[in-house]
């Protein structure tokens, strides 16, 4: 019987972890196994080096680490089962939660928000890493598993883009770009050349294939599209603004030629007053006139101050959802610095004018500032910080948005001049 | 005849658990000898399947372990818990029954004495 010195046992725990072994529980097991055999089977003047290198070759077929892959395979096969179940239980959860969120948000119901965000973040950060876990598993080849990889990520990314597009926070569209970067580019070509060689996937590869590149298509339209619903609504009530500017106009018109008849100093004020709105009015005529032909043309040249007023047919916008080329001729353009939009003289001189407007309703009539047009900073939606009257109403708003503020806005004055009158 | 690790594979984890109930602790190389020695060498465990096999167990909550120092180097003992005990019985049931109906599903008549 062979005795091993402590140098000996330094030597081959020191060994067993070179040649890949890192648990330490399993490093000690092997130790004391290879220790068992060497002493029964090795003569007490034997070759120690030699016999120790020959046994421990015994104990795998190419390397000893595969030893302790098969521990920690084992080990997690445990849980497969637990995994398994809790992605199933989650996938259910989170499909549930989701569709009970758009159904409450069509019904206007409570709690809408709070489902969504709980479904489509169980389904993000619950369902999907177990699902690419338990498949990654089930595949040999690493191509396999990096495609697998790539969907997961593609996924991810998409369910969480259109849930931050939902609730309006900030980075969906990145997202959702990245998303279509990562299927276009990375999953479909690997997912597409991998697949179409088997004959045994090749129908599936195609059809998934197409699916795959109408579905990037269809969510690029959505990431990248205003929201139709809310320019539509703006068509149909533009006619409709439109048709009651022009008969408070009239009404206005009626009142003042009797009241103007007066020729005393209220008088004479009342018609100063007139002048002004109908100054007022027809600015905003001509801002809306030049915006429908610059968005008809696509071409800011054709805005011009000094332009024959169009008659504007509503049903007839040829780009109702365009926003760049009003947002050009009333703003000069996107502003780099969205904290100082500053618009261009039109503009400026119709918010002159307003003012005007509010304080001679307010120093010669007395009326109460609440009937004043309000021309004061607003919270948007779209920007961190409370913005001037001018971006909240005109900045980067599609040209139907746009008339409706614009003939809301005529609206409101001949209302103002109305409360004069009388 | 030694038989294929595939065979073994699947029944690696009753052995197992049958020895530790007859013999209260073993170590993996006294696991190894004593297969070998209860089957006339027929049976040979590597040591490639034992040990991630006593570390599943053990994972599984099926055996206790406890450590001895021998001279310098660190002997693990294996013994059953009480779930191992009631896992043990099972699974040797469960393998007789599997090869009863393996004798019948391959027609293996009985040998004549």
């Amino acid at each position: 019987m062979y005795r091993i010195s402590d140098q000996q046992i330094d030597f081959m725990l020191d060994d067993i972890r070179a040649r890949g072994v890192e648990m330490e529980s399993l490093q000690q097991n092997l130790l004391d196994h290879v220790c068992c055999i060497i002493e029964q089977n090795l003569d007490a003047n034997g070759d120690f080096e030699s016999f120790y290198q020959k046994t421990i070759r015994t104990f795998y077929k190419d390397a000893l680490w595969e030893i302790e892959e098969e521990t920690i395979s084992l080990l997690t096969f445990k849980n497969y089962y637990t995994m398994k179940k809790v992605m199933i239980i989650s996938g259910t959860f989170s499909a549930a939660a989701t569709s009970a969120g758009i159904f409450f948000k069509f019904m206007h119901w409570p709690g809408a928000s709070a489902l969504l965000v709980l479904g489509i973040a169980v389904a993000s950060f619950l369902f999907l890493p177990l699902l690419f876990t338990l498949k990654a598993k089930e595949k040999t080849k690493t191509r396999d598993k990096i495609i697998i990889g790539l969907g997961t990520i593609a996924a991810i990314l998409l369910s969480l883009g259109i849930l931050f597009k939902i609730m309006h926070w900030p980075g969906a569209n990145m997202m959702g770009v990245l998303m279509i970067s990562v299927m276009l580019l990375l999953f479909i070509p690997i997912y597409f050349f991998t697949g179409i060689r088997n004959p045994e996937t090749k129908v599936n590869t195609i059809v998934f294939t197409i699916l795959a590149i109408m579905g990037c298509g269809l969510f690029l339209a959505l990431v990248n599209s205003r929201p139709s619903i809310q320019i539509h609504a703006a068509e149909n009530s533009n006619q409709h603004y439109e048709t009651t500017y022009l008969y408070a106009t009239e009404q206005v018109s009626l009142n003042m030629a009797h009241a103007l008849k007066d020729t005393s100093v209220a008088g004479r004020n009342l018609e100063k007053l007139h002048s002004l709105c109908n100054s007022i009015c027809t600015q905003i005529e001509q801002l809306k006139s030049n915006a429908v032909t610059v968005t008809d043309y696509l071409d800011p040249e054709h805005a011009n101050e000094n332009a024959p007023l169009r008659k504007i047919n509503y049903a007839a916008l040829i780009n109702p959802d365009n926003y760049d080329l009003p947002t050009a001729i009333l703003f000069g353009g996107t502003q780099p610095d969205a904290a100082n939009i500053e618009a261009r003289p039109a503009l400026v001189k119709l918010k002159q004018d307003l003012k005007l407007l509010n304080e001679m309703v307010l120093n010669t009539y007395k009326r109460h500032s609440e009937v004043l047009i309000d021309l004061s900073d607003k919270n948007d939606i779209r920007f961190a910080h409370p913005v001037s009257w001018e971006v909240t109403n005109f900045y980067h708003t599609p040209l139907s948005n746009l008339l409706v503020n614009f003939t809301q806005l005529q609206i409101n004055v001949r209302l103002v001049e109305a409360t004069c009158i009388h | 005849m030694i038989y294929s690790s595939e065979l073994i594979k699947g029944t690696l984890k009753t052995i197992v658990l049958k020895l530790l109930a007859d013999n209260k602790k073993m170590y993996g190389y006294e696991i190894t000898q004593k297969v070998k020695e209860l089957t006339f060498d027929k049976i040979q465990i590597t040591e490639g399947a034992l040990y991630p096999t006593l570390h599943a167990l053990e994972a599984d909550g099926l055996v206790t372990t406890e450590t001895e120092f021998i001279g310098k180097r660190v002997r693990k003992y294996y013994s059953l818990s009480p779930s191992g005990k009631n896992k043990t019985k099972e699974k040797v049931s469960e393998l007789a029954d599997f090869m009863d109906t393996m004798k019948f599903l391959l027609d293996i008549k009985p040998k004549q004495a």
